[in-house]
């Protein structure tokens, strides 16, 4: 597989839960090697060697991440490959952020500038000016008024949105940006404190992971942005996907956030219902999933974002 | 005015509802509203019965003077403790004692050997002179009194030293007992009452060396704790797996094979082998699908240790494991208990415990599965844990990993008895090899199926042990230690208990039918010695093993067999060559409910017997001389407790139904279920077996009965799915059945449920402590319903119409009986 495997498994428990619990009530287990396991994965491997594939040399697309001011409440999501989902994950954490009374703006620098059909009502009666509280906190939606992929993005255009935003206003800022929009991607780089790269557990993207990573890692610089993984659209019921399920968490290439959207049809229907899956099902798991990413967002946040620096 | 007026201020000058609240409470029995010509009787009856006792419904009184009497209890203890000096008070907490005894444990002193001798002589002295020295009533009074006040307030303390105490104290009680029952109770006059003296006092000896020997083999359990591995895998041994199996069904041999391919050891380095002496194709086909190797031999000649002999012969891994077919081992199984063979290279044997997933029939007949400690869980909690303090803890036959070298220096599996694995630890004991037991659950399988195929097992086990006492006795021969000898010694003591359980079931019968004194003393001096014997017993039983066994239990568990293993037992004492190994019949169903006739035929004439003392006792009672009275009292209570405990195996007999093919194991783990239109539901197992599960689901309403769906599980980083139907949707919980499971998703299902290293861990950790008198009720309780019953089973179907009627009709004269009033609104 082309990730790099020597990266730390960061929030991966070391152990499985059964050999934990079992550690715990037994001492003298502390080192346990689950063999079957690691056999199991050399077999995936085996089984699927497409993901086993030298990586594919880095383009230079995305050069070392940029010196600035990361701020730890502006998230850069991107998708490893179009259609892992990034504009899901960014529109269901927007809406479960604002759920919890934070007030949010969400910059929709994708190719599609489909960001405002997953807020649906949502992003409206922000552009409204709406009076009920619930309105008041709407997300901002901040848009390019071109297709950003047509167009090179003016320097600075990014930065200076956000310092237009009023001081002290805003809780979280999540930015739909794909890695392949150079210029965007590069000032969005500039300025997240927080990386969600989001993949699904297909071969394509998991094929991409390494080329995104290859790059992003190398050029992490210790003030760069905090880079994790987030797996999308996961159906254990696919062979395949359990598979490569199981060899993103056997190694993952980069940290893994704390929980990952199982693939539900709920979730394409409330996007149909012009809402995301908080709206409509908010009991349901991958409702449930955003809830424990935000928690684990809002905790980790250090301070404010400041503006105009 | 009005009529009802008038009548008020004529005749009672009453509120209007006074009737309602005032007079009908007073009669609970009678319904105003629909006066019956019979109800006046009642009504007679029930106000003569207030006019002569009380009238007002009272609160329940034993309560109260309980809570008062503890209230005083406590003011006392308050007072008393301020009369106790502050510094001093600080040190009377049990920690501080535990800490402060501990100390004097560890003291130096007792490094120093010559002066541990003197103690250990000392101790002795002092034992033997509280044992022998006659007393007189009172000071017998006096001085049990003073042992009971000290066991009472040791037994609290946490620690062994106060283990210790005990076990002295009750040693002190149980030989003063015995001392004088040998000296002073025998009648040497009468031929008929020294006899069954003997017999009685025999099986008193017998007892209280058990309960000796127990107390030696279980007052100190190793608790023994695995070892780490080597870091490098390449010095990890080669372990070869036998699972030999004759006729049970491939259904469960299955989950034993792939939980064996699942353990967490170098694949090259484990090699499974199904070792089949039913020789059935279709075991060959599974075991090369599955990646075990399959193994059969020309002859079945020595069953299952001739199995494994041939399979040593012809592979050639440095360890064994072996595992009965129904055996499942977890997938840390390996890896717990192979650090040991490493660290001591004269380790022969490691023994794990065998624990059951689905209930052994005394707990499926007497509905207690897992609320009270089964019959097993004494041996594998404590004896085989204390065994191991003493280097003695024996092969159980599965569940066990032993070294190549030493096995093969012996010869192989010792083929001369029916209990084989016995047998062959003793061999590699007496070379000087090494043994050892870690009491971590790391493998279960299925408890026998049916009362009696239990019986048929304990009379292997009991006949084998016993032809081992006859052809090697552990007592004699060489490289032995005296604590290896004493605890093989008492592990075949344990099974001759037939016989003298056989006595005490009988001994009133004695008194009661045949006017025998086998106990030549007053009543009054009998109980002055042997309650002390029992209560210490209890107290110190109770401590020691109460988390293994509840008080009492031992009664129903040795009474349901005492009769089965006291033949084969006797035989094998004369004769040891006779009998054949007969396989424990496993994962059997009883399709309904019935009574065991055949096997309870022992039983029920012990009850005639018994019922039969208890009516001449009664008789005697009212009819013979003052003097016998306490006498013939004591033999009743005595008669009675048996005749409980013998309902007790009564309800042994009773074969519960046992329909389920594949055995319920209660596990809470989270699951997700994939629904057919792709959604996703979070979901919690609570409980599984390779049919079905249990599933809670908070959005179970999404799920109708029939409908198929796929249950997602995970075992480490793996995730599985499995096709099933919702059967049910009850209770909060949603009942699935898997469909056709392939293969391989029959093998991760296994992965994912008994292939979980924690999944036997937390057993035991929900039941609550031993409380002998709770556990007293309990087994009377038990007996009772052993009668019930028998009552019904006694009694064909036609004949139920009848037991109705008697029932009604003793119910309709019952509503006559005066009641106490209710209480009022």
């Amino acid at each position: 597989m082309s990730i790099k495997t020597d990266c730390q498994n960061g929030d991966l428990p070391r152990v499985s839960e059964d050999v934990l619990s079992l550690q715990q009530s037994t001492p003298g287990l502390e080192h346990y090697r689950e063999l079957h396991q690691c056999e199991e994965i050399r077999e995936i491997r085996h089984r699927w060697p497409l993901l086993d594939a030298e990586p594919v040399p880095p383009h230079g697309f995305l050069r070392l991440a940029l010196p600035g001011v990361h701020h730890s409440n502006v998230v850069l999501v991107t998708g490893v490959a179009g259609g892992a989902g990034a504009t899901t994950v960014v529109a269901g954490l927007a809406a479960r952020m604002q759920h919890s009374g934070r007030k949010v703006a969400v910059v929709d620098l994708s190719p599609g500038q489909d960001l405002h059909l997953h807020l649906g009502n949502r992003a409206e009666a922000g552009e409204r000016g709406g009076k009920s509280h619930a309105e008041k906190v709407a997300p901002v939606l901040i848009r390019h008024s071109d297709r950003p992929a047509c167009q090179q993005l003016p320097a600075q255009w990014l930065a200076d949105c956000l310092s237009a935003l009023p001081r002290d206003a805003l809780d979280w800022v999540f930015i739909d940006c794909p890695w392949y929009l150079e210029s965007a991607f590069h000032q969005a780089n500039a300025l997240a404190g927080r990386m969600l790269v989001v993949a699904t557990a297909e071969p394509g993207a998991v094929h991409q992971i390494g080329q995104v990573f290859g790059n992003l890692l190398s050029g992490e610089s210790p003030g760069g942005a905090d880079i994790h993984l987030l797996i999308n659209k996961v159906n254990m019921a696919i062979p395949l996907q359990r598979d490569l399920h199981a060899l993103l968490h056997d190694s993952p290439p980069a940290r893994l956030a704390p929980a990952e959207i199982p693939h539900d049809s709920r979730v394409a229907n409330s996007l149909a219902k012009r809402g995301t899956i908080g709206d409509f099902y908010p009991d349901c798991e991958a409702a449930h999933s955003f809830r424990i990413l935000a928690d684990w967002l809002n905790e980790s946040r250090i301070g404010h974002l400041e503006t105009g620096s | 005015m009005s009529k009802g007026n008038i009548r008020q201020s004529l005749l009672f000058r009453t509120h209007p509802g006074f009737f309602r609240e005032r007079i009908a409470p007073l009669f609970p029995q009678v319904d105003f509203r629909n006066l019956k010509p019979t109800d006046l009787i009642r009504i007679l009856i029930q106000s003569l019965w207030l006019a002569v006792f009380r009238t007002h419904p009272q609160p329940p009184r034993p309560r109260v003077h309980i809570r008062l009497w503890r209230r005083r209890m406590k003011q006392w203890g308050r007072r008393l403790s301020r009369a106790i000096p502050a510094s001093w008070r600080r040190r009377m907490t049990p920690i501080v004692i535990r800490k402060q005894m501990e100390e004097i444990a560890r003291h130096d002193v007792w490094a120093n050997r010559p002066m541990g001798l003197v103690t250990y002589l000392l101790t002795v002295a002092i034992l033997l002179i509280a044992i022998i020295t006659p007393f007189s009533l009172l000071s017998q009074l006096i001085f049990m009194l003073l042992l009971w006040f000290i066991a009472l307030s040791v037994r609290r303390i946490p620690g062994n030293l106060a283990t210790m105490i005990l076990i002295v104290l009750s040693a002190i009680a149980s030989g003063r007992y015995l001392w004088w029952r040998i000296n002073y109770t025998l009648n040497w006059d009468d031929m008929l009452d020294l006899t069954l003296g003997f017999l009685l006092l025999g099986a008193e000896l017998f007892a209280w060396l058990v309960l000796m020997l127990g107390y030696f083999q279980s007052a100190r359990p190793l608790q023994r704790q695995p070892v780490k591995l080597p870091d490098d895998l390449s010095q990890w041994p080669s372990v070869d797996i036998f699972i030999p199996t004759y006729n049970e069904p491939l259904d469960v041999v299955r989950p034993t094979v792939h939980a064996a391919l699942a353990m967490d050891w170098p694949s090259e380095k484990l090699n499974v082998y199904v070792l089949d002496d039913g020789k059935r194709p279709e075991f060959r086909e599974f075991a090369e699908q599955a990646g075990a190797r399959y193994m059969i031999r020309p002859d079945n000649s020595h069953a299952k240790a001739g199995n494994l002999n041939h399979a040593l012969a012809r592979t050639e891994g440095e360890f064994v494991a072996i595992f009965d077919c129904d055996h499942i081992p977890t997938r840390s199984f390996l890896q717990v208990n192979m650090g040991w063979f490493l660290v001591d290279p004269k380790l022969a044997l490691m023994q794990t415990p065998h624990h059951f997933f689905s209930p052994d029939p005394f707990e499926r007949n007497l509905g207690n599965f897992g609320v009270v400690p089964n019959e097993n869980e004494l041996f594998y909690g404590l004896v085989q844990d204390g065994n191991d303090l003493w280097n003695a803890t024996f092969f159980c036959g599965s569940c066990a990993v032993l070294r190549r070298k030493p096995l093969e220096e012996i010869g192989g599996i010792a083929v001369e008895t029916v209990t084989e694995d016995a047998h062959t630890a003793l061999r590699m004991h007496r070379l000087g090899y090494n043994s050892a037991y870690l009491k971590i659950p790391q493998a279960a399988g299925l408890a026998t199926e049916s009362f009696s195929a239990h019986v048929g097992q304990r009379i292997r086990w009991a006949r084998g042990m016993i032809q081992i006492f006859r052809l090697d006795n552990p007592l004699l021969g060489k490289g032995l230690s005296l604590p290896q000898r004493l605890c093989y010694g008492n592990a075949m003591l344990h099974f001759l208990s037939g016989v003298p359980r056989l006595i005490f079931l009988s001994a009133p019968l004695a008194f009661l039918l045949l006017h025998s004194y086998i106990i030549y003393a007053p009543a009054l001096l009998i109980l002055m010695y042997v309650a002390p014997h029992i209560i210490h017993a209890s107290i110190t039983n109770s401590r020691i093993q109460g988390k293994y066994r509840y008080s009492f239990w031992a009664e129903i568990y040795e009474t349901a067999l005492a009769w089965y293993i006291a033949r084969p037992t006797t035989t094998a004492l004369i004769n040891p060559h006779k009998g054949s190994f007969n396989v424990t019949a496993k994962g059997g169903l009883v399709p309904e409910e019935h009574f065991d006739w055949s096997i309870s035929k022992p039983f029920l004439v012990l009850v005639v017997l018994n019922l039969l003392g208890l009516v001449v006792g009664l008789w005697r009672l009212v009819d013979g001389p003052d003097h016998e009275v306490n006498t013939v009292l004591i033999n009743l209570g005595w008669g009675s407790y048996n005749l409980m405990i013998l309902g007790a195996a009564l309800a042994v007999a009773v074969e519960a139904r046992q329909v389920r093919h594949a055995h319920r194991v209660e596990f809470s783990m989270p699951a997700a279920l994939l629904l057919p239109d792709e959604r996703y539901l979070k979901a919690e197992v609570r409980d599984f077996s390779l049919g079905g599960m249990n599933i809670h689901c908070d959005e179970r309403s999404d799920c109708y009965v029939g409908m198929p769906l796929k249950i997602l599980l995970r075992a480490g980083i793996r995730s599985f799915a499995f096709p099933a139907t919702v059967v049910r949707s009850r209770g909060g919980l949603l009942g699935v059945k898997f469909q056709e499971l392939t293969a391989q998703q029959e093998a991760e299902l296994v992965q994912c449920t008994f292939s979980r290293a924690d999944i036997w861990t937390g057993w035991a950790a929900k039941r609550p402590l031993d409380r002998p008198l709770t556990s007293l009720k309990e087994v009377l309780a038990k007996g009772l319903s052993g009668y019930h019953r028998l009552f019904h089973f006694a009694f064909p179907r036609h004949a139920q119409p009848l037991i109705g009627q008697a029932r009604g009709f003793l119910g309709y004269l019952a509503t006559y009986l005066p009641r106490q009033p209710v209480p009022g609104p």
